[in-house]
């Protein structure tokens, strides 16, 4: 029996606009006082009428265009029909036979993984379910009732969990490159809702496993163990049933994160009838090619071609380039450091300070971050101070361990890392007379350490560390040990 | 002075500017009449306790200063009670205000209060109102068509001095006909249904219901211009009232023979065919037009109203403001329902589809014949106003009795209906249409042909009526 | 198009739930009866062939009506609630969410 799991992803990225998608209420709705952002259209109230934020259709736009997406010139919102007390009009508007953007693809780990599309609608209130004097009741907030959402539907290209998991990576990656949502999926502003089922073969005969689409999947881990939980239960559940997929027995599970299971949440969503129709209240939308490419202008370097930049030009190592390309604003300040005056033209220099500087943004700068829960300040990037830094440890002043350790020390306080490096002594001094002035005085200090090193030039790193405390520290030990060796394999010097 | 609620809107806005009389004598005299006539006709689902009040303090810049006005009760007004006449929102106290109702007010209007209808403008009668029918001025044995029934009982029976009305299909011209009143339904989009409870959404256009044709244009002039909060009004702005005809000279006016179905009464008939004999002395020419049968319109009209109701009507949950869904009537119930089956998976091609297609039709029917007439006349309606009880229990009452209105609302076009005879003591309704935006049209033909007959001037005898005791009487809290 | 414009007492039932709509024993009937008559008037429209007809959905000429994004005034917690009947700690309130079927 062969199994292979088809798993699609319904991604929903709340967008950050202002307002909301249909009125001019606050989209903000994290932590307020509830139903405060609220209006008769997002309550919808008799007569309210909605008009879409030019904003929000954009950047779904753009998100389409940066997720590879075709761009429908002429598209329409439509009404989705359900009832549900979170849902204020008892319709949604969302996009269905003529969606913003079609046809995309990205690559996550060199597979490409299809976008069917990404289109824009809005999302529901908040429900609350609780015991109030002895009754189950549900309490309401329509602060997040209207918020713009954009949803990208990919098709059922992906096999494997852990793909999943890359897939929803890269998406949100992408949002935060386009600046348009937090896309936080702790907080909500990134939700992911799994559709699996398996394609079964055996002897010489293919079934598919009735379709789940699991729904509450708060973590990206949570992602990746519910689609494992589910290959596993839909493969158990073959085996006992052989019950196999039609246009009627697709289910609704929840994810339970705290018994890591998938559970039964809605049996037949066949049988949901959404009475999709035109939304009469909002004429048609067209982009005109030049719309779209004013848009398309818009976007930003995306991180895949950031990467490649990283390797071709910088010389930099696949896994640095993606380290560095990860967070766009970390990524940017990188960049600056090579618009700048100090810039060298020699392309080989160029490379050595590119793959010096990715050192100290990956080793120190990011460790920091990462200790502190920090973002990126890139005001506190100077250039000047990495090429001066760069030239230093060029001219064996410091070491690149020193260098390492006064970046940090810079990024805190915005003093000069050379200035840091000479206060606390830490500048190596390379200059051979002064060394050999003071290895001639260890030598005379250290007899017996001569006479062990002429039976065994091992020994050598006695001395060495003698030469270094007297020079406190700042003698360059490769010149240090090549003196030492002169001297001492030539005692009349 | 007495009687001053007997003045059209162009005399009352006159009198209040000459000072002939204040706009409290106004109102009072309007409330005289309605205190008087309100146990009969029903024409009000709530009246506005402040209207004396509001009448001590006007501004007499403003070009409505201190005129009481009857507005629909699907208007959502601020602080005054709307219930579509619909039980479901018997208590709803709106907290904003539709977009014509603050024009109204910012204009210095004073809204007298809210007129019946039928429940959620769902029919042709105001018999389904949850408040009890309206009567016909003309004769309170009879309905005074509908949907916006109560406006035009108010303007035939001097209850007010202008008001509003809202047409989805005939709902302004049909009632304005049978009560012997001018209505004026304008370009789909021309005024903003912003704060107007929803019915068929694409097609619902608010617009005047008055005692004479210059009053309707002027207030669709007052309430009529772009509104950035419905994505469906226009940006044009507000409709100007155009110079006035002498004559039609050049005009050539169509009247489709399909606008005379077999089942129409003899006398509309004829009253329609001698005013069209007016126009043609009036310098028009009458030409005969082959059109689409009405009867495909009706069915479009049925299956896209059902559909949008469906869906509008679906956010009355009783969680956030009414009553739960329960409190829907029967025909609220039949729309719904007809329009979830014709939306419903596997239903959507053969029915709402195919509509939306056929409204494609209709539409370039009208552009066809268009290129042939400036202006299209025929009755408003085939009757004139059924008695009381005509409506219950038929399914497809309002689609019928429609059938000449439904072709041209298809098409979003402007229409208006002014009285043109009478039959039985009940007054027959001449209706023109023109193509989109071209009101100033429609009107100057009304005009003119109102100022050449004397239909607009007859009025009932209101005093003939002993008290109403057939039909239901008002639930409505007043 | 439809199955002879008839509507069946079980497919009343189906369009009444998704309606949320109750629809008692003598009321169904009757409902089924008024609704297959409506459904079987419009089947009138198969009369017409429109095989190579667009349809319309609006019929005015806007297109691409936006605002732009711009925050206005909400309104306040007790506005948005005053026409609720029932409401609790700023919320609306109501009973708990079952799922039908």
């Amino acid at each position: 029996m062969k199994i292979t799991p088809i798993i699609g992803l319904e991604v929903h990225v709340e967008l950050k606009t202002d307002s909301k998608m249909f009125c001019g209420c606050n989209a903000e709705h994290f932590h307020a006082k509830p139903n405060t952002h609220t209006c008769p259209v997002c309550l919808g109230m008799p007569g309210a009428l909605p008009v879409p934020n030019k904003k929000a259709c954009q950047w779904c736009v753009k998100l389409g265009l940066a997720l590879g997406c075709t761009v429908n010139e002429y598209s329409f919102f439509e009404r989705k029909n359900y009832f549900y007390p979170d849902l204020s009009k008892s319709y949604q508007i969302t996009q269905y036979q003529k969606p913003f953007t079609v046809n995309g693809k990205i690559t996550v780990q060199g597979q490409e993984i299809r976008i069917n599309r990404a289109h824009m609608e809005e999302d529901t209130g908040k429900s609350v379910h609780m015991v109030i004097n002895g009754e189950e009741s549900t309490l309401l907030d329509f602060n997040r009732s209207g918020v713009p959402l954009v949803e990208i539907v990919s098709e059922p290209d992906i096999v494997l969990s852990i793909q999943a998991k890359e897939y929803l990576l890269k998406i949100q990656q992408l949002i935060r490159y386009l600046g348009i949502s937090n896309a936080d999926i702790e907080k909500g502003s990134m939700r992911c809702e799994p559709t699996v089922n398996l394609k079964i073969e055996d002897n010489g005969k293919t079934f598919y496993t009735p379709l789940s689409e699991i729904k509450n999947v708060a973590s990206l881990t949570g992602v990746q163990n519910a689609i494992d939980f589910e290959i596993e239960r839909q493969t158990q559940a073959f085996k006992e049933t052989k019950e196999v997929k039609n246009s009627k027995n697709k289910t609704t599970r929840g994810w339970d994160a705290d018994k890591a299971r998938t559970f039964l949440q809605r049996e037949k969503e066949g049988s949901a009838d959404y009475r999709y129709f035109p939304e009469p209240d909002i004429p048609p939308i067209e982009f005109t090619p030049a719309e779209i490419e004013e848009i398309r202008m818009t976007l930003p370097e995306m991180s895949e071609q950031k990467i490649e930049k990283y390797q071709t030009i910088y010389g930099l190592s696949d896994y640095d380039a993606k380290l560095l390309a990860e967070d766009q604003n970390f990524a940017a300040a990188y960049e600056a450091l090579f618009d700048t005056e100090f810039v060298s033209k020699d392309q080989d220099t160029l490379k050595v300070f590119a793959k010096f500087a990715a050192n100290l943004f990956l080793g120190s700068i990011k460790t920091y971050l990462n200790e502190t829960q920090e973002n990126i300040d890139s005001s506190k990037i100077v250039a000047k101070y990495f090429w001066d830094l760069f030239n230093s440890v060029q001219n064996k002043e410091l070491s690149s361990s020193v260098a390492k350790q006064v970046t940090t020390e810079s990024y805190k306080t915005g003093k000069h890392p050379v200035e840091i490096a000479k206060e606390m002594g830490l500048i190596q001094v390379s200059d051979s007379n002064q060394i050999e002035k003071i290895a001639k005085e260890v030598v005379v200090a250290n007899p017996k350490a001569v006479q062990d090193y002429q039976k065994n030039p091992m020994s050598i790193g006695f001395l060495i560390g003698q030469l270094m405390r007297a020079s406190g520290g700042s003698a360059n030990p490769q010149v240090a040990k090549e003196i030492l060796e002169k001297l001492l394999k030539n005692p009349t010097l | 002075m007495s009687d001053l609620n007997k003045l059209t809107l162009t005399q009352a806005i006159d009198g209040i500017k000459t000072k002939k009389f204040s706009a409290k004598e106004l109102v009072s005299d309007c409330l005289t009449q309605i205190q008087k006539l309100e146990p009969t006709l029903n024409s009000f689902v709530t009246l506005n306790e402040n209207a004396l009040n509001e009448s001590e303090n006007i501004n007499f810049s403003k070009p409505l200063a201190g005129i009481p006005i009857a507005v629909k009760d699907n208007f959502c007004t601020q602080d005054l009670r709307t219930t579509a006449s619909s039980k479901l929102l018997e208590n709803f106290i709106p907290q904003y205000s539709a977009y014509v109702v603050e024009k109204l007010k910012d204009a210095g209007a004073i809204i007298i209060g809210k007129t019946n209808m039928d429940s959620w403008a769902h029919g042709s009668s105001t018999e389904t109102s949850d408040f009890g029918p309206s009567k016909n001025p003309w004769n309170p044995k009879h309905l005074p068509g509908g949907s916006s029934g109560g406006s035009a009982a108010t303007m035939a029976a001097d209850e007010a001095i202008v008001s509003i009305g809202s047409e989805t299909a005939g709902s302004i011209r049909q009632p304005s006909a049978w009560c012997g009143v001018v209505g004026l339904k304008p370009t789909y989009g021309r005024v903003s249904r912003c704060g107007v409870v929803a019915m068929g959404s694409s097609m619902d256009s608010p617009g005047p219901i008055a005692k004479t044709v210059d009053d309707a244009a002027l207030i669709l002039s007052l309430i009529s211009g772009h509104d950035p909060a419905d994505a469906t009004s226009l940006n044009k702005k507000p409709w100007q009232i155009p110079e006035a005809l002498t004559s039609l000279k050049g005009l050539k006016i169509g009247l489709p023979k399909a606008y005379f179905p077999k089942k129409i009464k003899p006398e509309v008939k004829q009253s329609i065919l001698n005013a069209a004999e007016k126009l043609k002395e009036l310098g028009a020419e009458i030409i005969e037009l082959d059109v689409m049968d009405p009867k495909y319109a009706i069915a479009v009209y049925t299956i896209l109203q059902r559909s949008e109701v469906s869906s509008n009507l679906g956010r009355y949950t009783g969680i956030r403001y009414g009553h739960d869904r329960t409190f829907f009537g029967d025909e609220a119930k039949r729309r719904i329902m007809l329009g979830t089956y014709a939306l419903s998976s596997g239903y959507y091609d053969a029915y709402y589809l195919k509509a939306q297609k056929v409204r494609t039709l209709i539409i370039q029917d009208f552009e066809k014949q268009f290129q042939k007439v400036d202006a299209i006349i025929g009755p408003t309606s085939p009757t004139t106003a059924l008695p009381i009880g005509a409506s219950a229990g038929q399914a497809m009452f309002g689609e019928l009795e429609d059938i000449l209105v439904e072709p041209s609302t298809l098409a979003g076009l402007p229409g208006i209906s002014v009285p043109c005879g009478f039959a039985d003591g009940l007054p027959i309704g001449l209706q023109i249409i023109t193509p989109q935006l071209r009101e100033d049209l429609s009107v100057n033909i009304a005009r003119l042909f109102e100022s050449n007959t004397d239909y607009h001037l007859q009025k009932p005898n209101l005093n003939c009526h002993p008290e109403q005791s057939e039909g239901s009487r008002p639930e409505a809290v007043k | 198009m439809s199955n002879n414009g008839k509507i069946t007492l079980e497919e009343l039932q189906h369009i009444a739930q998704l309606s949320r709509l109750e629809v008692n024993g003598e009321e169904e009937q009757k409902l089924a009866d008024q609704l297959s008559q409506t459904a079987e008037y419009i089947d009138v429209l198969n009369e017409l062939n429109t095989d190579d007809v667009l349809p319309t959905a609006q019929v005015n000429q806007n297109k691409s009506i936006f605002r732009e994004d711009v925050i206005n005034p909400s309104f306040t917690q007790k506005e948005a609630l005053s026409q609720a009947i029932d409401t609790y700690d700023g919320y609306f309130k109501t009973k708990a969410t079952i799922n039908k079927k």
